[in-house]
């Protein structure tokens, strides 16, 4: 039971990480596909990224506790602090870029080209940012 | 879910979007931010060993429940920069973290005392009066972090009005600069 429960666990993160890095890349590409913001899409994206992310943190501090973490001195420890700070600013930088793209309203999917251009770098900047996270994911998990 | 209007008529459907995106924003936040230097401090193992899965998982996702409700509150009549001024949002902020804080522990002390006094019903006054104080704490601590998030939370908002300003306010802009150059 409790090693059933882990594998779940473990199996909602990886689908959590799938789902958050998959959204933003799907926002990041189809904001360079074409001039214009599809609205649906990118604020169904935004909604669904942050139920993955809280089941990403959620799931993440399960494992945590699975694993035991060792000290922060340790090469694992010093891993983990680095995703921790990565994640940190990721989640930030999500925030930006889901609250400008809530802020968009019907018939404004046409943005200046400027604020176009911030909108791509910022889902461009935290698909990049998650694929270090699976990168330092990967590490912890296998050395 | 009802959805707000912008002032002109128009339904706003990203008003509980938005408030869905801070919550979460706040909860994963607040939970990183706690979990980095416990880590730093060597103390992580420790803290989370006496904390199994199940019980782990059912008290985020309470902890997430309480924030949402609470966030949706604090946001509700004009969302996060569309109120008169920041200090209503900031006592507002606090107020639903001291809410957040106090349901959390009172949560925990009802639920994790009724589990103990099943086996020794004399802990109940002691228990009442350890849980009335530790609300209290709560609702003081909470009422901190609410405040605090409620200043990052329109710190990002302000950014996020530098990434993608709205065409009214630009309209308004340009028209306010053509106006000054006019005779």
């Amino acid at each position: 039971m409790s090693n059933a429960l882990h594998l779940l666990v473990r199996l909602v993160h990886v689908l959590g990480m799938a789902a958050v890095l998959g959204g933003t890349v799907v926002g990041w590409q189809t904001l360079r596909a074409g001039s214009e913001v599809p609205l649906a899409t990118v604020r169904r994206v935004e909604v669904v990224f942050w139920a993955a992310m809280g089941l990403l943190v959620a799931t993440g501090v399960g494992n945590l506790g699975t694993l035991g973490p060792p000290g922060p001195s340790t090469r694992w420890g010093t891993v983990l602090t680095i995703k921790l700070s990565i994640v940190i600013g990721v989640v930030a930088l999500s925030a930006v870029r889901s609250l400008a793209v809530l802020r968009l309203r019907a018939g404004e999917s046409a943005l200046p080209g400027v604020a176009f251009d911030r909108l791509r770098l910022l889902y461009a900047s935290t698909a990049w940012g998650l694929i270090a996270v699976v990168a330092l994911a990967e590490a912890l998990a296998h050395g | 879910m009802g959805d707000a209007t912008d002032g002109v008529g128009r339904v706003d459907v990203a008003a509980p979007a938005e408030a869905w995106t801070v919550a979460t924003f706040d909860l994963v936040g607040f939970a990183l931010l706690l979990l980095l230097p416990v880590h730093l401090s060597g103390a992580l193992g420790d803290a989370l060993a006496g904390l199994g899965t199940v019980p782990g998982l059912l008290l985020f996702g309470y902890l997430w429940v309480l924030v949402a409700v609470s966030v949706r509150w604090v946001l509700a009549d004009g969302g996060l920069v569309g109120r008169s001024g920041p200090s209503s949002l900031l006592a507002r902020g606090a107020l639903g973290g001291a809410c957040v804080g106090s349901g959390f522990v009172a949560g925990v002390v009802i639920v994790g005392g009724a589990v103990l006094a099943i086996d020794d019903p004399s802990i109940v006054t002691s228990l009442a009066v350890f849980g009335s104080i530790a609300v209290a704490v709560a609702a003081i601590v909470g009422a901190v972090v609410g405040a605090l998030f409620a200043v990052v939370n329109v710190a990002l908002a302000r950014v996020s009005e530098w990434v993608v300003p709205l065409a009214d306010a630009d309209a308004t802009a340009t028209n306010a600069e053509g106006g000054a150059g006019d005779p």
